[in-house]
C-alpha cells in the first residue's frame, strides 16, 4: 500500500440539497509507473471520483465519506494552500475540452510561467522557458517557440490536447488524471495522443489514471481497471481478466456491447438508469437479477487483485473463470 | 409572506418535484395575488374614507386611528386614496404593456424570418429608440389634450421595441436548434414551425419581459403624472398624489407620500417576482 | 430503379469571405432494404452529404433523386409532402426533440402533417402502436424530452422517424452520443425495423466497428470526396485506400489480447499545383504523380470503387501535369 502515488478509500461524493451520493464507498488505488483505466458510462460517477483525487469538487459537492491519500497525504485533512501545491506539481490533470482547460487570452508561454509562478521555488524562471519548449517538442509539436508566443485559437484540437498534455507534465507530477483526454477527437489523432501521454508517463515512470468510456482505449492501454456504475465500483481487477472473463454482469454487458460482425448484438433492458439505494444499482437491468440485489452487494475476490461487488456470483463461477 | 421568503432560493429539483407547488410558482401566484387584490380593492372594497372629497379643515393631519396614512394637503385620506390610485394605474399600465406586446411580438417574429430586411428592420427599432422618449410623449400629449390612451401609446412605443429584440433574438436562435430542423425534417411547414415550435419556446421568457415592462411602465405612469401628463386631479393616482405631497416633506410632513410611494414599490416588487417565477419555469422546461 | 440515387453532387458553404467545399462531385445510389454506411472524421463532409440526400440541402450542382423523382424539380409543398417517405434520426437525441412538447405529440406530430385522412384518434393510436414498437414504456410518453434518458429520448427520435411509414431514413450517427451499454439496444432495433419494414439506411458515422456491423456497403469520406466504396466486408476487411487503411489501422480492439496497429502516422505535404489527391496531404505512400493528378473514383471489383493512383495503378490516372 506505500507504493501507492494515490489511494482512494471508501470515497462517498455527494452535491448540496441531493440526498443520494454521485459516488459510494469508492476504493482504488494507482501505484506508482501504473496505468489504471476508470471505466464508466455518463453518469457513472467516474469524473467524480477523477476530481476527488485532485480534491475538487462541483459547485455544492464535497466528500461525505471516507478519504482520499495522494502520496500518503490525506487530502481532507489539507489546508487548502497546501492541496493547491499539490495540484500540479503531484498530481497532474488533463480534462476533455483543451479549449476550456487554455485561457483564451493569454499566450501559451505565459501560462507556463503562471503555472511556475503559482508554484514558486519549483524551477527558475530561465531554465522554465526552455522546459516549456523542449516539453512541447516532446509532445509532437515542430516549433515549440511559435506555439509558445501563440494562443490556444491557434490550434487545432489535436494541438491544444497536446498543450495542456504538457503543461500537465510541466511540474513532472507524479501522477496524471486524465479525463477523456481524446473524446471528441478524431480517431487518428486519438492514437497519437494516447501513445504520446503514455509514451511520456512511461519514461518519467508516472502513474496515470485514464478516465474514458471507451473499452479499447482502457484495453491497450492499462493494465488496470475499475468499472463504475451508478456511482459503484462494479468490478476492477487487471485489464486481461476484467475484460477477457467479466465476471459481474454489468462488465459482461459493456463487453457485449460493442458490434462485432458477424455476432449477435447482446444487450439488456431498456430502461437504463441505474438504482441509487443501498442495493445493486444494475439490478433493474441485470439478466442475472435475483431478491437480494436490493442489499448491499458483497465484495467478491476472484482472483489476487480481482474483485466484483455482486450477489450473484458463486463459487462454480468462479472456478469457470480460474 | 414576505417578499424576502417567497425569494428565497429553490432548486431546480423541487420546483420540477411533482404534487408540490414549487418556488417558482409559488412566486408567480404570489406576486399575481398581491396585485389582483390591490386593483379588487381599488374597485370594489369600502374604503374608510372618500378617496375625492377634500376637507379644508383637515389638511396634513399625521397618521391616526381614522386616517391610517393621514390626509394630504388639501384634507383628502392618503390611504384611500392610494388604494383608489391602483384602479387608475394599474389597468393603464397593462393595457400599456398588452399594446406593446401585441405591437412587439409579431414584428419581432416577421423581423427574424427574412435576413436582409429583417437588418434593415432593426436598424429602424434602434432610430426610433434613439428618440427622448420623454420629449416624444410631451408632444404627442400637447396633440391631443391629455388623454388617457396617450399614456397606453407612450408604453406602446417604451415596451414595443423591448419585445421586438427579445422576440428577434430568441427567434434567430432558436431556428437553429437542431429540434427545428427535425419539424423540417419530418415535413412541417414553415407555418407550422413558427406557430407549434418557435413561438411556444419563446412564451415563457416573453411572459417574464411583459412582467418587467409592466413594471417598468407603472414607474412611468407614475413619473408621468408626477409631471402633470395623463391622469388628472381629481382623478387619483399615485404620481400626482406624489407631485402634490412634495412639497410638504420638506417640513417634516412625510405621510402624503409614503402611502402612495409605498403603493408603487410593492406593485414593482410584486411584477418582478411574477417574471423571476416566471424565467425559472421557463428554465425549467417542464411545467 | 434505385430508391436513392445521388449523382455529382456539390455543396459549398461560405464562410466568411471565403467558400469551403464540404461536398465535391459525390456520386452514390441505394436500393430498399440496403444499408449504405458513411464513415468519415470530423470535416469529412458526411454530414452535408446525408443532408444533401435527404433533401434538408439543396446541392449547388448535381442530381439527387428519390424513386425517381428529381428533388429540384418539385416545389416545396411536393418535397414536404415527401418527407413521410424520407425521415431523419439525428444524432443529438435531446437537442432534436421540442423540450416544451411531450413525447407522444412529438411521435404524432409527422402523422398530424402528412396523415390528415387519418382521425385524431387514429393517428393517437398509431402513434402509441409506434412507441411500443420502439420499446419506450407507456409511462414515460407524456413526459417531456428532458424527463428522458439519451437511450429513451433516441427510441422517441426514432418512433418519430418510422411513424409515417417512411421507406428511406437517415440515421445521422443515431448512436454517438449514447453510453455503449445502450448503443446496441438502438442498433438492434433499427435492424429489426429495417427487416420488417424493408427501409433502405443510409448511415453516417465515424463509428467503424458501428458502421461496419450496420452495413451492406459502405463509403469512405475525406475532405468532401468519397475516396472507396464497397461492399462493408471488403472495405473493412481489405481496405484499398491508405485512408481507409489508416482509419482501420487507428482503431483500439477493446479485446486486450488483441494488439492495435501500429500507429499510422500522417506525412504532411503540399501539393504544387491544382490537381491532386485529396488524401495527398496526409498519406503515407503517396508517390509525386499523386500531387499533380486529379483522382476519381474507379471501379475495381464488382462494387468495389477507389480513388487511388496506386490501389488502380498508376497507368489508370491521367496526369494533367505538363
Amino acid at each position: 500500500m506505500s507504493a501507492d502515488l494515490v489511494s482512494v478509500q471508501g470515497l462517498s461524493v455527494g452535491y448540496s440539497r441531493r440526498a443520494s451520493l454521485a459516488v459510494r464507498d469508492v476504493s482504488m488505488s494507482v501505484a506508482a509507473g501504473e496505468f489504471h483505466g476508470l471505466v464508466g458510462e455518463s453518469g457513472s460517477g467516474k469524473s467524480t471520483v477523477a476530481r476527488a483525487i485532485l480534491g475538487m469538487y462541483a459547485r455544492g459537492g464535497g466528500i461525505r465519506g471516507g478519504r482520499v491519500l495522494v502520496d500518503g497525504d490525506d487530502l481532507t485533512r489539507l489546508p487548502a494552500r497546501r492541496l493547491r501545491q499539490l495540484r500540479g506539481a503531484k498530481v497532474g490533470y488533463i480534462g476533455q475540452n483543451p479549449f476550456g482547460a487554455l485561457h483564451p487570452v493569454i499566450s501559451i508561454g505565459d501560462q507556463f510561467e503562471m503555472v511556475r509562478r503559482s508554484h514558486r521555488g519549483v524551477l527558475g524562471r530561465e531554465a522554465a522557458r526552455s522546459r516549456a519548449a523542449s516539453l512541447l517538442e516532446h509532445v509532437g509539436i515542430r516549433d515549440p517557440e511559435l506555439v509558445l508566443r501563440g494562443h490556444v485559437h491557434q490550434l487545432s484540437g489535436g494541438m491544444a490536447q497536446r498543450v495542456v498534455i504538457a503543461l500537465a507534465l510541466y511540474l513532472e507530477p507524479r501522477l496524471i488524471v486524465a479525463d477523456e483526454p481524446t473524446t471528441g477527437l478524431d480517431v487518428t489523432v486519438q492514437r497519437q495522443i494516447l501513445d504520446l501521454l503514455t509514451g511520456q508517463a512511461t519514461r518519467r515512470g508516472m502513474g496515470l489514471l485514464l478516465v474514458t468510456h471507451d473499452l479499447g482505449v482502457v484495453a491497450q492501454y492499462c493494465e488496470n481497471v475499475t468499472v463504475l456504475y451508478g456511482g459503484r465500483i462494479m468490478e476492477a481487477g487487471p485489464v486481461r481478466s476484467v475484460l477477457v472473463t467479466p465476471s459481474h454482469p454489468y462488465t459482461e454487458a459493456l463487453v457485449a456491447a460493442v458490434p462485432t460482425r458477424g455476432q449477435a448484438l447482446r444487450f439488456t433492458a431498456a430502461s437504463d438508469h441505474p438504482v441509487i439505494d443501498e442495493g445493486c444499482p444494475f439490478r433493474r437491468r441485470c439478466p442475472r437479477s435475483r431478491p437480494e440485489c436490493v442489499t448491499r452487494p458483497p465484495a467478491v475476490t476472484i482472483a489476487a487483485g480481482w474483485q466484483a461487488n455482486c450477489h450473484g456470483i458463486d463459487k462454480a463461477d468462479m472456478q469457470c473463470v480460474s | 409572506m414576505s417578499v424576502a421568503e417567497v425569494r428565497a432560493d429553490q432548486t431546480r429539483l423541487q420546483s420540477v418535484r411533482r404534487g408540490r407547488i414549487s418556488g417558482s410558482e409559488l412566486k408567480v401566484a404570489v406576486g399575481v395575488t398581491y396585485l389582483a387584490v390591490l386593483l379588487l380593492a381599488a374597485f370594489v372594497a369600502p374604503l374608510p374614507h372618500s378617496p375625492t372629497a377634500t376637507y379644508p379643515q383637515a389638511v396634513l393631519l399625521p397618521p391616526s386611528t381614522s386616517h391610517w396614512l393621514g390626509t394630504d394637503s388639501v384634507g383628502t385620506d392618503v390611504f384611500s386614496r392610494a388604494i383608489k390610485a391602483a384602479a387608475v394605474d394599474l389597468p393603464l399600465a397593462l393595457a400599456g404593456t398588452l399594446a406593446a406586446l401585441l405591437v412587439g411580438v409579431p414584428l419581432g417574429v416577421s423581423l427574424s424570418a427574412s435576413g436582409r430586411w429583417g437588418e434593415r428592420g432593426m436598424r429602424l427599432v434602434d432610430c426610433f429608440q434613439a428618440l427622448p422618449l420623454l420629449i416624444l410623449i410631451l408632444a404627442l400629449v400637447a396633440l391631443s389634450n391629455n388623454q388617457l390612451w396617450v399614456i397606453v401609446v407612450a408604453v406602446a412605443i417604451y415596451g414595443g421595441p423591448v419585445y421586438i429584440r427579445l422576440v428577434r433574438s430568441q427567434v434567430l436562435s432558436l431556428r437553429e436548434a437542431r429540434f427545428i430542423e427535425a419539424a423540417a425534417a419530418a415535413g412541417a411547414s414553415p407555418y407550422r414551425i413558427m406557430r407549434r415550435h418557435l413561438l411556444p419556446n419563446v412564451r415563457d421568457i416573453v411572459l417574464a419581459q411583459t412582467s418587467l415592462v409592466a413594471a417598468g411602465a407603472l414607474l412611468g405612469i407614475a413619473a408621468l403624472s408626477f409631471l402633470g401628463i395623463g391622469v388628472q386631479p381629481p382623478t387619483p393616482s399615485w404620481g400626482s398624489m406624489i407631485s402634490l405631497g412634495a412639497p410638504a416633506l420638506v417640513q417634516g410632513q412625510w405621510w402624503p407620500v409614503v402611502g402612495p410611494g409605498a403603493a408603487i414599490f410593492s406593485c414593482i416588487v410584486a411584477f418582478n417576482v411574477v417574471a423571476d417565477g416566471l424565467r425559472e419555469l421557463g428554465e425549467d422546461g417542464a411545467p | 430503379m434505385r430508391l436513392l440515387e445521388i449523382s455529382a453532387v456539390a455543396k459549398a458553404f461560405r464562410r466568411g469571405r471565403v467558400t469551403v467545399s464540404a461536398v465535391d462531385s459525390v456520386s452514390l445510389s441505394l436500393d430498399a432494404g440496403e444499408t449504405l454506411g458513411i464513415i468519415g472524421e470530423s470535416g469529412s463532409g458526411k454530414s452535408t452529404l446525408g443532408r444533401l440526400a435527404v433533401g434538408l440541402l439543396v446541392p449547388d450542382t448535381g442530381y439527387v433523386g428519390f424513386d425517381g423523382v428529381d428533388l429540384a424539380s418539385i416545389s416545396r409543398t411536393e418535397l414536404r409532402r415527401l418527407r413521410s417517405d424520407i425521415q431523419v434520426v439525428f444524432q443529438e437525441p435531446f437537442e432534436s426533440l421540442d423540450p416544451k412538447m411531450r413525447i407522444i405529440d412529438i411521435v404524432q406530430e409527422p402523422l398530424n402533417i402528412h396523415r390528415r385522412d387519418m382521425s385524431a384518434g387514429e393517428r393517437r393510436r398509431h402513434a402509441h402502436e409506434t412507441l411500443d414498437r420502439v420499446g419506450l414504456p407507456d409511462a414515460l410518453r407524456r413526459n417531456r424530452p428532458a424527463q428522458l434518458s439519451g437511450g429513451e429520448q433516441q427510441r422517441a427520435g426514432i418512433a418519430r422517424a418510422i411513424v409515417t411509414g417512411p421507406r428511406l431514413l437517415l440515421l445521422d450517427e443515431p448512436t454517438s452520443s449514447l453510453d455503449l451499454s445502450l448503443r446496441a439496444g438502438i442498433l438492434q432495433l433499427l435492424l429489426d425495423l429495417q427487416r420488417e419494414r424493408n427501409l433502405a439506411y443510409l448511415f453516417v458515422s465515424h463509428d467503424m466497428s458501428t458502421i461496419e456491423y450496420v452495413s451492406d456497403r459502405v463509403a469512405v469520406m475525406y475532405r468532401g470526396r468519397i475516396v472507396e466504396e464497397g461492399p462493408a466486408q471488403e472495405v473493412v476487411g481489405a481496405p484499398m485506400h491508405p485512408y481507409t487503411r489508416l482509419l482501420m489501422d487507428a482503431r483500439l480492439p477493446t479485446d486486450p489480447r488483441r494488439r492495435a496497429a501500429t500507429r499510422p502516422d500522417l506525412v504532411p505535404r503540399r501539393p504544387a499545383g491544382d490537381n491532386f489527391c485529396v488524401f495527398y496531404d496526409g498519406c503515407p505512400i503517396a508517390v509525386p504523380q499523386c500531387g499533380t493528378t486529379e483522382i476519381s473514383l474507379t471501379r475495381l471489383g464488382d462494387q468495389h470503387s477507389v480513388a487511388c493512383l496506386l490501389a488502380t495503378g498508376i497507368d489508370a490516372g491521367h496526369s494533367t501535369a505538363s
